[in-house]
């Protein structure tokens, strides 16, 4: 009935725009080497040798004879089936360089995301439920952590945990699973630091609003066990903040592993990122932006597809169709 | 029957003396944070004449030396005085953000005002174009212009400028069409005054004090993304002192026991950081206090 | 029995420059019985009745007794104070759709005492709520159920509320101005309802409102609270007839339809007029009658010490002058 048709209509909006905004800034994308200084075909072979055939090469590779849209559609074309061009410095195809690292960056980015939601709301909420040196203490702790940024927190962590106490690897990605986890430890932290300063100031700040309400004060009026009225009332409302965050913080990471993976020595497609610029390499410095951006926009429709549901006034819809 | 009541204190109390404390804790820290940026910005033009030594001269008989008489934050990797160069380094790791927090301030009030001003297609333009900048994580668009441009500071911040732009945008946008709405603007504009003098004398001082604080959190932000960069190499190019490189370059040292020139640098950033947090929200608070009133 | 006995309750709040949010309240009410709590905006109505739940503001002062049912509650903490609210005593407050938590289905809101108080089953407190739910007067019991606040109107919103006090079978119902936030016909059809309840199951009711002749129209005996104090009680139908105090006869004046005595047809409408006059504000701490500024019949003893609060039978009244004003000399 018309309840399943709002979802679908609201559903279907979301995505309509998702993909107008994704051919747009791919688009953006792509023309970045029409903006870069001199022709595309030099400043996509600078610094290697310019001959003859390697410029043809080059100017079939990006259908350089053709007109601007032509060289985008075909361009698309390609990514959408995986062809995202070739390696200039590796001399492999693209799209097998980065599925061979993504596995890693994936690992770290939800390692840093547990690390901080679990510890994002720990803190925020025990900052609001315990008023005082407590709350104090916490705040002061995150405010200095949201400024910290990642390569910052590698040096205080380097320094304690790896090269003071010996606990931690410093440098690699590890093998099987517990192994993996065991060297991506120090740097999902670094990567986590400054996020969970932030969502621990924001769950703060959402659990007091909620805790001020009358809702709550009646669950109390009622005998509701104090844990079961935080549970229950305060931090259940609280959700729709914390997700949001949560999603812009996730969505906003995956260019952050550019810093921690280089700084950690790790192989996945933030440090692949930093070696392609360093080594002037723009097919994969291309497609990694395009990962970033896509994987930003999928994560924010996630977030916005996923809040008519925390709060079901939210929804276009009537919420009898929800689970 | 006598008690005082400890049960779990009611919120409306709570806010209030929250409030109140926070208020004074606020004015006192605020002002410590406000002073601190004085003296960082001081050092940062009086490097020449504060700093001990030259922050290039290399010696390598003082690689790094502990710290000492000579040498009072030691010396890195190459031998240089980590203090000299931590002072110098200030220029330009505040220089960069500067330029980035002045570009994307007045552009974003520019394009927020002339949105909220004309409304239509106009207003859908600003804002769709703003949804797609947004899209970019302003490190990324950074990365991007190195890649395109080469290294240094001046591509990433002309790219970081553009990705702060919509967080000015927005919230000038916003804030322009709510005051644009109220009846005293209706009133200079029935009273033939121009469109953009109305906007000019009126509008933007009331805006004023919220923009200078999402400014002013912008500026630790863009340090940050700054000194990132700085730290993988593609912004402040060795041997310059700068805060992010010169962690990059004395990182290798601490496998050797030598922390202090890698961890003075970052110490430097996160305090200039919670400095520039403590006032963006200090002013942020004000705001909102004066809009309580 | 009495389900609730107030005796010289005084609440303080931090800071000493206040005068008390009450002071010296003494109030009781019996099984099955309607005591009506009417007086100004900031009195003090709300203060005295949620003190029944042991709901003070934060770090203020209580002195005196609170007995629910026998159980003294000044000074009750953790599980005792949790047992007290979950089965002796239930609150119906003002606004419902502030009451109900937003994010929660109504049924999650219903059954949620029983469940973690009781713990009953999902089952065993769904029969019951929609067993409670037909019993205020809402159709389709189990569709309710599955709705969220935000898709009823107030006044099914106050039934789901009165449901949910009479799901733990309470001997005490609180109602503060449970009427207040609804429309005119609305008011009528919620009072209605929880005279109903309240006499089928045989509660006392504590029921505050602006409203002093629908206090008089459905109540067995009315106190009446300015600045913190009761000035007057009385039997509702004495207290409409023969008031005391001069507050109360300024009320009365301002609302002159009389109610119907045996409280059947209930009067929504007359709502309390302000006498003229600003109420006393919290920093306000005359020596005095704190009614003096605005009472007509005023003298200089009035202005130099506070009347006590005198009984004589079923009457209280804390006035210089009360005797006077009913000719009974003195
Ligand atoms: N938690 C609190 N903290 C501080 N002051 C309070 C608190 N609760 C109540 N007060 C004050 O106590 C006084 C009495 O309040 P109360 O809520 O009992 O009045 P009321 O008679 O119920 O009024 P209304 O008709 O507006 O509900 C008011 O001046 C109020 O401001
Ligand atoms: S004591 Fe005096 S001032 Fe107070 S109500 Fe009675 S007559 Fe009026
Ligand atoms: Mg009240």
């Amino acid at each position: 009935m018309s309840a399943v048709a709002g979802v679908s209509r609201f559903v279907a909006g979301r995505l309509v725009s998702l993909v107008l905004t994704l051919l747009a800034t791919s688009f953006l994308v792509f023309s970045a080497i029409h903006v870069a200084p001199g022709d595309p075909e030099s400043f996509l072979l600078r610094g290697r040798g310019v001959s003859p055939e390697a410029l043809a090469a080059v100017r079939t590779q990006y259908h350089l004879d053709e007109p601007l849209p032509v060289q985008y559609w075909r361009w698309l074309s390609g990514v959408l089936t995986g062809d995202f061009g070739r390696s200039l410095q590796f001399r492999q195809d693209v799209g097998g360089l980065l599925a061979a690292r993504l596995p890693t960056t994936l690992w770290l980015v939800g390692y840093a995301t547990v690390l901080i939601v679990v510890a994002g709301v720990l803190f925020g909420a025990l900052a609001a439920l315990r008023p005082g040196p407590v709350d104090t203490t916490i705040m002061v702790g995150s405010t200095v952590a949201a400024a910290t940024p990642s390569f910052v927190a590698v040096i205080g962590l380097s320094a304690v945990f790896a090269v003071t106490l010996d606990l931690f690897p410093t440098f690699g990605n590890g093998e099987g699973f517990a192994d993996r986890l065991w060297h991506l430890t120090l740097p999902a932290v670094a990567l986590a630091l400054s996020t969970v300063g932030l969502l621990a100031r924001v769950t703060r700040s959402a659990m007091l609003a909620e805790l001020g309400r009358e809702h709550v004060e009646v669950a109390r009026a009622r005998g509701i066990p104090p844990g079961t009225v935080v549970r229950r009332h305060v931090l259940r409302n609280a959700l729709g903040p914390i997700t949001v965050l949560t999603g812009l913080i996730v969505a906003g990471m995956f260019v952050l592993t550019a810093i921690v993976e280089t700084a950690f020595g790790l192989s996945g497609l933030g440090s692949l990122l930093v070696q392609a610029v360093t080594a002037k390499d723009f097919p994969v410095v291309q497609a990694i932006s395009l990962l970033v951006v896509v994987a930003f926009m999928v994560i924010n429709l996630l977030v916005d597809l996923v809040h008519p549901l925390i709060d079901p006034r939210m929804g276009r819809h009537d919420s009898r169709v929800l689970p | 029957m006598t008690a005082v009541n400890t049960a779990a204190p009611e919120l409306v109390r709570r806010r209030l003396g929250g409030r109140l404390r926070g208020a004074a804790a606020g004015g006192w820290l605020y002002l410590v944070a406000a002073g601190l940026l004085a003296i960082v910005v001081l050092v940062a033009v009086l490097a020449d004449v504060v700093a001990p030594a030259d922050p290039l001269a290399v010696s390598l008989s003082d690689t790094l030396a502990p710290a000492g008489p000579d040498h009072l934050l030691g010396g890195d990797q190459s031998g240089r005085d980590t203090l000299s160069r931590l002072l110098h380094g200030a220029r330009s790791s505040l220089l960069g953000p500067l330029a980035v927090v002045v570009a994307s301030t007045a552009t974003g009030i520019l394009l927020g005002v002339w949105a909220a001003w004309r409304g239509g297609l106009v207003d859908w333009l600003v804002s769709r174009s703003m949804e797609l900048v947004f899209a970019f994580p302003g490190l990324l668009l950074a990365i991007l212009a190195v890649a395109l441009v080469g290294p240094g500071l001046t591509a990433p911040v002309i790219a970081m400028a553009i990705a702060y732009t919509p967080y000015i945008a927005r919230l000038v946008r916003a804030a322009a069409s709510q005051e644009a709405a109220k009846p005293y603007i209706a009133a200079y504009r029935v009273q033939g005054f121009s469109g953009l003098a109305v906007n000019a004398r009126h509008l933007l001082p009331n805006i004023f004090p919220v923009v200078l604080a999402q400014t002013t959190l912008n500026f630790g932000y863009a340090l940050m993304d700054l000194a990132a960069l700085s730290y993988l190499g593609f912004g402040v190019q060795p041997p310059s002192p700068d805060w992010g490189t010169m962690i990059k370059e004395n990182q290798a040292a601490m496998l050797e026991g030598a922390f202090l020139p890698s961890v003075a640098p970052g110490v430097c950033i996160v305090v200039v950081v919670v400095a520039f947090t403590i006032v963006g929200e200090g002013i942020a608070d004000r705001v909102a206090r004066r809009e309580a009133a | 029995m009495n389900v609730l006995e107030v005796d010289g309750l005084t609440v303080v709040l931090p800071g000493g420059s206040h005068r008390p949010l009450v002071d010296g309240i003494a109030l009781r009410i019996g099984a099955g019985e309607v005591v009506g709590l009417v007086g100004e905006s900031g009195s003090g109505k709300s203060v005295t009745a949620r003190s029944a739940l042991g709901l003070f503001p934060a770090r203020s002062r209580v002195t005196g007794s609170v007995r629910v049912a026998g159980t003294e509650v000044v000074g009750l903490a953790g599980e005792a104070l949790r047992r007290l609210r979950a089965e002796q005593a239930a609150m119906i407050f003002q606004d419902p759709r502030a009451s109900i938590n937003p994010l929660r289905r109504v049924g999650d809101f219903l059954t949620e005492a029983v469940r973690t108080n009781r713990g009953w089953a999902r089952a065993r407190s769904r029969d019951r709520v929609v067993e409670l739910l037909g019993e205020v007067g809402i159709a389709d019991p189990g569709a309710a159920m599955r709705r969220y606040p935000h898709q009823f109107s107030g006044g099914m919103l106050q039934r789901v509320m009165i449901a949910a006090a009479l799901a733990v079978d309470p001997m005490l119902l609180l109602a503060d101005e449970p009427t207040t936030a609804l429309d005119v016909s609305t008011q009528a059809e919620i009072v209605a309802i929880l005279l109903r309840l309240q006499a089928e199951r045989g509660m006392g009711m504590l029921f505050v409102t602006h409203d002093l002749e629908l206090a008089a129209s459905i109540c067995h005996r009315i106190a009446v609270m300015y600045a913190g104090r009761i000035v007057e009680e009385q039997p509702a139908d004495r207290l409409f007839r023969a008031p005391r105090h001069p507050y109360t006869q300024g009320l009365l004046a301002a609302t002159p339809t009389l109610p119907s005595a045996t409280g059947g047809a209930v009067q929504a409408s007359g709502r309390l007029v302000p006498i003229s006059g600003r109420p006393l504000s919290l920093t306000d701490t005359p020596p005095g009658c704190a009614f003096a500024p605005r009472c007509p019949r005023a003298i200089a003893l009035c202005t130099a010490t506070a009347p006590d609060l005198h009984s004589s039978g079923a009457e209280r009244v804390a006035c210089h002058r009360a005797d006077e004003s009913v000719g009974a000399g003195g």
